[in-house]
């Protein structure tokens, strides 16, 4: 079961204790070219594991685009997992070998546009979770090609360019802080935050554990996000004996239109 | 092609928006829009706005940018082959299996991939324009050597926002409200999550994330000579005061660049015209730098709203127009008429009656019909404003 397994890397030196039980295949936040990662990783480090994936999930600006073509003939890895549009189609022009990971947040919601991408050439497509487990297993019955299935972790909820926690921090004038738990007033619902560079993320509170998915068949890999996670923490959730974690949507269906009838 | 383009929550904005000056109009069906709760247009509706705008020889387009799940796909096929049918000019796009689905149709509109996608560089527009796409817009995050370098990569058509709200996120990148209130962002149910009030950790103060609207009006000339070919108003659930005041400020300014007439003090004037007239602070945001500290509230929902709209003109009777009260006015009260031809005419309010053909002093209840004593030759659609500003006193 654990042989389809992506796991995005803290620490270098988690690598083995994931190995050991038989999870094989890393994914490494790539400097300078993510948001939302405790952790990235330069190119010389990367390359010492030429099996894994090298993540790309920033919305690249044009000067962004001109360094990551300097950068991308010196990865020595299997594959890319990239969430802005304009890597695959520096990949594809240039005629990289690279296995290319579609993984645009939110947007893989339908078995036709997933399909879309697995057309243009893309190895897979990440499926998103703000999707019931039905939609989920509907997606994967119907997609031409193996698809990613996110299994556990802190979901992300938003991306923005903008530097939330420093802004507040400055105007305040308080020491800055890059991590953090926001609470909304009203709902008390929370929400974990992260910033760097290049932007700020946010993410749930709770630990999204879809591990049931790992029943569903035509999928490339089930992807596990570390982030804010040790490795012990993981491997307790993926034995069973964690159970501080919710299910996401996988069992809530959202609406969108108060009225109209349309739910 | 430099075009002005408004947004339409309803046939009534949308003749307003393009009677003040847009060249084109956008707006949402009634499914597959962003705007799910806004009253949106039904396919009679679009038929006829569809109608009014090219008889102006104007345009529309269509947005059909929800990100779709499995569900959402049923009825999407007969719904672009009625769009075709109507002879709508564009749909606005993010999720590819519309743009898909529009080339199997083989329909006869144009292809604009939404800021729901999120563009910031050439290489993503080139990707687009490969299949079949003829417009992007821009991501609200576009700096200025951005924008100049796609155009140069690509000679896409460019649409940029200019004028409005601002998602906190990239826009598409959020579903804070799904979390929250359950309503799916990305389908139309937006509920502003990001403009909710949050505490930070243990911190006493309140954590906002709430950004300011954006204003481009100084910037509308270096943007012509970048390349930008589509100014974008947002705001499709506005006002029809707030649609006439935007639309005919940018139609104002971009005609004066146009026609070489353009002076500073124009974009000052109409600068305070707008800033009077929106309800939140605005600034230019990411266009000429990283938007920070300032382009942001940090005391939650900071919003405010004044009663300088004071009626819309219905109809001229000889020596009278016939106006609808939208906010509290008097005889004495020295007021501005601004009309769809970009006139402003300042004036005394005098005669007034009532719907009785009572004269009255005072017209204080909203939407009562007055008859105003007033010779000028006012167009229907004309608003009346509280004179603040006075064009004279910048030039």
């Amino acid at each position: 079961m654990k042989s389809n397994i992506l796991i995005s890397i803290n620490k270098i030196t988690d690598i083995d204790k994931y190995a050991k039980v038989g999870i094989n295949t890393f994914l490494f936040a790539l400097d300078g070219f993510c948001a939302g990662y405790e952790n990235t990783f330069d190119v010389e480090t990367i390359n010492q594991y030429p099996n894994s994936y090298v993540l790309i999930n920033r919305i690249l600006d044009c000067e962004s685009i001109d360094a990551l073509k300097k950068i991308l003939p010196q990865l020595q890895v299997k594959g890319i997992v990239y969430e802005d549009v304009g890597v695959f189609n520096i990949v594809k022009n240039a005629g990289y070998n690279f296995e290319l990971i579609f993984f645009q947040n939110h947007f893989g919601t339908n078995k036709k546009s997933i399909n879309f991408w697995l057309k243009q050439g893309v190895e897979s497509v990440f499926v998103s979770n703000e999707l019931t487990m039905a939609e989920i297993e509907s997606i994967t019955k119907e997609a031409s090609k193996p698809v990613v299935v996110q299994v556990l972790g802190y979901n992300q909820v938003m991306y923005s360019r903008r530097s939330l926690l420093s802004n507040y921090h400055d105007n305040f004038q308080l020491p800055r802080k890059y991590v953090g738990i926001i609470d909304e007033i009203s709902s008390h619902v929370k929400f974990r935050v992260l910033e760097n560079a290049y932007g700020t993320v946010v993410f749930s509170e709770k630990v999204f554990n879809g591990l049931e998915l790992q029943k569903l068949n035509n999928v490339k890999y089930f992807y596990i996000n570390t982030n804010f996670l040790t490795v012990d923490e993981v491997l307790g959730y993926l034995e069973g004996s964690n159970t501080d974690c919710d299910q996401g949507f996988l069992n809530k269906k959202t609406l969108f239109k108060l009225k109209g009838g349309k739910v | 092609m430099v075009e002005l383009l408004a947004p339409a929550g309803d046939l009534e904005r949308l003749k307003v928006a393009l009677l003040y000056g847009a060249d084109a109009v956008y707006f949402g069906g009634q499914d597959y829009s962003l705007r799910a709760n806004a009253l949106n247009f039904t396919l009679e509706e679009i038929k006829e706005a569809t109608e009014f705008a090219h008889n102006l020889k104007k345009k529309v387009y269509v947005t059909v940018n929800i990100v779709f799940h499995d569900e959402d796909l049923i009825g999407l096929k007969e719904y672009l082959k009625h769009l075709d049918e109507i002879g709508i000019d564009a749909i606005i796009l993010s999720d590819m299996v519309v743009l898909e689905l529009v080339k199997e149709l083989g329909c006869k509109f144009e292809c604009h991939i939404s800021t729901q996608a999120s563009i910031l560089n050439y290489e993503t527009a080139k990707f687009y324009k490969s299949l079949g796409a003829t417009r992007i817009v821009l991501a609200r995050e576009a700096h200025r050597k951005d924008i100049k370098r796609i155009k140069e990569e690509t000679n896409m058509e460019l649409e940029c926002f200019i004028h409005g709200a601002m998602c906190t996120s990239f826009s598409g990148r959020c579903v804070l409200s799904n979390y929250v209130t359950m309503r799916d962002s990305n389908r139309g149910g937006c509920a502003q999550v990001c403009r909710f009030s949050f505490k930070f950790n243990d911190d006493n103060e309140v954590f906002s994330m709430t950004p300011k609207d954006l204003n481009m009006i100084s910037y509308i000339k270096e943007m012509i000579n970048l390349g930008v070919n589509s100014f974008k108003v947002e705001g499709r659930m506005r006002s029809i005061y707030y649609i006439a005041t935007v639309i005919g400020s940018y139609r104002k300014i971009i005609d004066l660049i146009l026609d070489n007439k353009y002076d500073d003090a124009y974009t000052r004037y109409y600068l305070d015209i707008l800033n009077r007239c929106a309800n939140r602070d605005s600034t230019p945001q990411f266009f000429d730098k990283m938007a920070g500290v300032k382009e942001q509230y940090f005391l939650g929902r900071d919003e405010v709203s004044n009663q300088d709209f004071l009626g819309i003109v219905l109809k001229k009777e000889k020596n009278y127009i016939i106006l609808e009260q939208r906010n509290y006015f008097k005889v004495g009260d020295i007021v501005e008429f601004f009309t769809p031809n970009g006139e402003v005419v300042t004036f005394k309010i005098g005669e007034m009656y009532d719907e009785n053909n009572e004269l009255i002093e005072v017209a204080r209840h909203p939407r009562m019909t007055v008859k105003l004593r007033c010779d000028l030759d006012l167009p229907e659609y004309s608003m009346m404003r509280i004179k603040v500003f006075d064009i004279e006193e910048y030039l």
